[in-house]
């Protein structure tokens, strides 16, 4: 198995495996870095927010089985990391944490028929996103572990192990839970009229 | 439970049959407080993505500046050829000098690592991923070792033998700073029959041999053979040597 597949493997595994092939996958295409500052002259700050960007990226498109392996591993990561850089120098990017928030939120939006989306996007657009953010960080610090997990991919089985859960079952009721304690939190009126 | 969010949640983590998907967006579409539940979901979840993303953020920033730390010599090795080649040969006036006048405390300590640290046994019954982390370790693959360990460490069982693995793992991959950290731990480990954390951070410190470091490696090696601690015997034949 050569190394990008094996990092590929790594990334689709659980655990212990799985984090270690994310820094693996950092390591491995670092050498990018070197390339981009000297064509596009950026700084080690803006070059380390792109190239964070880009892996982060590349990671949740590989666990999400998202990448199909059309190119190589180099092609697609240097194609993602170049347009990023770009996106640097033309000083394009708003903020960088809104970018990745965007592109997450679109990737549920966009799984919704026309009309439906229309009317939720709707809504989104007079949320109360600051109350929202809050909230989470009021959450308890399980739940809030719980919720980040199967954000970043775990499966129930795994965060199951770690977190101690009997069962996968108890995983998905408690994430359910969760979530519901901080709909209740955020309450009707603070999110949306 | 609120089954409105268990409903959404299925859809969007695809659980739900094909008619019932289209009940669930027709829905979206007609029923206000029903899209709100919707968008309240998606916010949350995007917020959550942001939350780790952000996460891995912060840990590869840091992962960045080791590695662009460690990438800076290269660049700087080009300019500075001349000036490095004059280094070079007075360092080799040097070796020649030190290996006539007897190996070096990292000499030492390097043949001391080559013969009993290059291999840890594999003791029956114990956990099975400190098993692994062994293996990993007996098989040089150090990084792997190094994130088992850290993760059981991580996961509050560091016992006295994790502390120690996790010093090897560190003094093998050239963590040095780190390594010393986990053996000057271990030498605090109460109750511990026969305590070998002040002889390790001695090799690690004969190792490194930077700055003070040999004459700190020579302090713990007379500590070690005025207690009798592990590793004595070695420390009585090199202490003369350092």
């Amino acid at each position: 198995m050569n190394a990008e597949s094996t990092l590929i493997t790594g990334l689709q595994s659980d655990g212990v495996q799985r984090r270690l092939s994310e820094k693996k996958l950092y390591e491995h295409f670092f050498y990018l870095t070197r390339v981009a500052i000297r064509k596009y002259s950026l700084t080690e700050d803006e070059c380390a927010s792109a190239y964070s960007d880009t892996i982060i990226g590349i990671i949740d498109n590989i666990v999400n089985r998202r990448f199909e392996g059309r190119s190589s591993l180099k092609t697609y990561t240097y194609q993602i990391f170049m347009n990023k850089c770009v996106d640097v120098v033309r000083k394009k990017t708003t903020h960088k944490n809104s970018v990745l928030n965007t592109d997450a939120m679109d990737a549920y939006i966009f799984s919704l028929p026309d009309k439906a989306r229309n009317i939720v996007q709707q809504m989104i657009e007079k949320s109360n996103r600051l109350t929202l953010t809050q909230k989470i960080q009021e959450l308890g610090e399980k739940c809030k572990q719980l919720l980040l997990m199967f954000e970043d991919g775990y499966s129930d089985k795994e965060i199951a192990l770690e977190m101690n859960y009997n069962s996968v079952d108890v995983v998905k009721t408690s994430r359910l839970r969760c979530l519901d304690k901080l709909r209740e939190k955020v309450g009707t009126l603070q999110w949306n009229e | 439970m609120n089954e409105t969010i268990t409903y959404i949640d299925a859809y969007f983590t695809g659980q739900l049959p094909a008619s019932e998907k289209s009940r669930f967006e027709q829905r979206c579409a007609e029923d206000e407080d029903f899209a709100r539940e919707v968008s309240f979901y998606i916010m949350t979840r995007s917020e959550l993505k942001a939350e780790v993303h952000n996460q891995k953020r912060e840990g590869f920033y840091k992962q960045y500046q080791e590695l662009a730390r460690a990438q800076k010599p290269r660049s700087i090795i080009r300019r500075l050829t001349p000036y490095i080649i004059a280094a070079a040969a007075s360092l080799l006036v040097f070796i020649l000098v030190t290996v006539y006048t007897g190996p070096s405390a990292e000499k030492i300590a390097d043949n001391y690592i080559e013969q009993k640290l290059t291999t840890l046994s594999v003791t029956m019954g114990e956990e099975d991923s400190i098993q692994t982390g062994i293996e990993a370790y007996n098989k040089k693959d150090y990084a792997y070792a190094e994130a088992i360990f850290e993760s059981i460490a991580e996961r509050g069982n560091a016992t006295a033998e994790i502390t120690e693995y996790l010093g090897f793992v560190y003094l093998m991959s050239q963590q040095y700073d780190k390594a010393i950290e986990q053996f000057d731990k271990l030498s605090h480990y109460p109750n511990l029959y026969a305590n070998p954390g002040k002889f390790y951070s001695a090799v690690v410190r004969m190792k490194r041999s930077s700055g003070d470091d040999v004459e700190v490696a020579r302090s713990l090696l007379q500590e070690v053979i005025d207690q009798k601690l592990p590793g004595h015997r070695e420390a009585s034949t090199w202490i003369g040597r350092l």
